[in-house]
């Protein structure tokens, strides 16, 4: 009696090891490699040309873009820079670690840099660790929304309730809306939304639109999805004071994957704070762009993880 | 109102038909299988209670079911046909309108499907059910199910009592009154407490939960149970194969689609319809008979 319970229980026990080591896999986000995360900044940069042409615009617009462009191109290498300082300065101030963390930072280092070194998975937990230790050291930099200290160069962010728009002074910026990560995570997909999935992973072609002094990213997202008819949900959340995007177009957060969501990316850096606390300027280019990994694959990891990569 | 036989039927038929057309309606969510389960709910139920029910499902259910339908479009904003923006700035669409009249329907039929539950599952004939394999549960479930009803009527006796030497709510001023209900509030505490354990001591006195005993009431499963437990199972049976298909559900985001109506789907829909309107039409042909029988004597 004791025998078969005992070959019972083993039996239940391989059956769960089974299940876990044959569908555990299911679920987990495989990221993309570096070389689409790069394909995807490109295709973004390529649209407003493809665009212009498509519209037939005048060619003050188009010597504007490309203008914006390399200053696009500029500013996310000073970025980039910014990121690399950030974490030698992290390096520098956890001497005491042990070494092997320290050549994964750098590792890490590397493939933001040159976005060609495939990225070593790092063990959840570590990462995890590592992350709140990284948090709880900044706590007090923070400022009353919990959004880590800007890097240098980068605008602060702006609460709207200080800001008066100014209807009168009327500027531009180019606004692109994009999910081309799903079109590569297509297992991750919930394929109920098939339809609302645009083929070529564009839902809104980069464009210059008209905004007013003192708007917000959020304002002119909502005001262009608006006139164009495409569908858009959000939320107020008072904790960050900002809006948060649920989904653009019926994609959702979460419909590719639990990592999933929207983000965005101005002049090709990734604000860490929210989308109604960053005030635009005359020749902005904004890109909201599909996550299906926390940012993870687009490159827009900092932006999530804090001062932490 | 007529007697229902459907209740006369064993505990085990009537236990499970209700199961069956509990889940079924809360987990169908395509519209002919709610408007199916919606109105077979609504005869049932005043079949079962008449007047009453009428008053209760048109006074309370339908502003219910309303303020539920309009509620979702006001939290809820997916879909792809954008009727118009709210103040806010989230749209309003048709998907989420529906959605939520759907669900408001479900939820109503629940309700009602409860409602007439409560009527035919009396607890004796849960205890008769469930007394041997779980006995403490099936009691907490009986009683449970029985404490609003029973603490209504004592409070109504002990007002009554009250009334008598002029000490109710009724009587006196406003702070007499609120004096009177605590008084009464507080009796009904103490008979409560007492009963309690009074109720404890008699079950243990009478055996309760002790292996072969007998229930209060005795039900014998003859051969028109067979008959009926083989069509509802037969009926289920269906309508599950029509689940697997796909069939029952409809899918409402992003946009509202359903599989295609083939002579099969038609199938489904009259099993589920003659499912949910078995005890009516148990009902309706047993009367037919005892008026048959009346006429030749």
């Amino acid at each position: 009696m004791n025998k078969k319970r005992l070959l019972a229980a083993i039996f239940i026990i391989g059956l769960l090891a089974l299940a876990f080591f044959c569908f555990g896999d299911g679920n987990e986000v495989v990221p993309l490699n570096p070389d689409e995360v790069g394909k995807v900044a490109e295709a973004t940069g390529v649209t407003p040309y493809h665009n212009e042409d498509k519209l037939g615009d005048n060619e003050d617009n188009k010597v504007n873009i490309s203008l914006s462009q390399e200053l696009q191109r500029e500013s996310e290498e000073a970025s980039n820079m910014e990121i690399e300082r950030e974490e030698k300065k992290d390096i520098e101030m956890e001497e005491d670690k042990p070494k092997e963390v320290k050549e994964e930072k750098n590792k890490e280092a590397n493939f933001t840099e040159k976005k060609t070194e495939k990225e070593k998975p790092i063990e959840p937990k570590l990462e995890k660790e590592k992350i709140i230790e990284e948090d709880n050291k900044n706590k007090d930099k923070k400022d009353k929304y919990l959004t880590d200290p800007v890097p240098e160069g980068k605008p602060k962010p702006v609460e709207w309730q200080d800001v008066t728009i100014n209807k009168d002074k009327e500027l531009t910026c180019t606004l692109s809306v994009t999910c081309k990560t799903i079109l590569n995570n297509m297992h991750l997909f919930n394929m109920d939304k098939l339809e609302v999935l645009p083929e070529d992973g564009i839902i809104y072609g980069a464009q210059t639109v008209t905004f007013y002094e003192g708007e917000s990213v959020f304002d002119v997202l909502l005001r262009e999805m608006k006139k164009n008819k495409i569908h858009m949900e959000f939320v107020m959340t008072p904790i960050y004071n900002s809006y948060y995007i649920e989904g653009i177009n019926n994609l959702y957060e979460f419909d590719c994957g639990e990592l999933s969501g929207w983000m965005y990316k101005v002049n090709g850096w990734f604000p860490n704070y929210g989308c109604s606390r960053y005030m635009l300027k005359d020749g902005d280019v904004v890109e909201w762009i599909y996550t299906c990994d926390l940012g993870r694959d687009i490159g827009g990891q900092w932006a999530v993880t804090g001062g932490e990569q | 109102m007529i007697t229902d036989s459907f209740s006369s039927f064993h505990p085990i038929i009537n236990f499970t038909y209700f199961l069956a057309v509990l889940l079924f309606s809360m987990f169908f969510m395509h519209p002919v299988f709610l408007a199916i389960a919606f109105v077979s709910a609504f005869t049932y139920s005043i079949m079962l209670k008449g007047r009453k029910a009428v008053k209760f499902n048109v006074l309370y259910m339908m502003p219910f079911m309303l303020f539920m339908a309009i509620l979702n479009p006001a939290f809820n904003h997916q879909g792809v046909t954008i009727l118009f923006y709210l103040k806010s700035g989230n749209p309003v669409t048709l998907e989420s309108i529906l959605f939520g009249a759907a669900s408001a329907c479900m939820f109503v039929t629940v309700i009602l499907w409860f409602s007439c539950y409560n009527e035919v599952m009396t607890s004796d004939k849960f205890i008769y059910l469930f007394g041997r394999i779980i006995p403490a549960l099936s009691l907490i479930f009986s009683m449970v199910l029985r404490f609003v009803p029973r603490y209504k009527a004592q409070i109504k006796v002990i007002s009554n009592a009250q009334k008598c030497v002029g000490r109710d709510v009724s009587q006196g001023g406003i702070i007499k009154k609120a004096r009177n209900g605590i008084k009464i509030l507080s009796i009904m505490t103490t008979w409560a407490l007492e009963n309690a354990i009074e109720t404890a001591d008699s079950m243990r006195s009478r055996g309760y939960g002790l292996p072969k005993r007998t229930s209060f009431s005795i039900f014998r499963f003859d051969n028109r149970d067979k008959v009926t437990f083989t069509v509802i199972a037969g009926l289920i049976a269906i309508v599950l194969i029509g689940a697997v298909q796909g069939q029952n559900t409809i899918r409402f985001f992003p946009s509202i689609k359903t599989t295609r109506i083939t002579g099969f789907s038609l199938i489904i829909y009259i099993a589920y319809f003659v499912l949910c309107m078995l005890p009516v039409i148990i009902n309706i042909t047993e009367e037919i008979k005892w008026k048959y029988i009346v006429s030749r004597t």
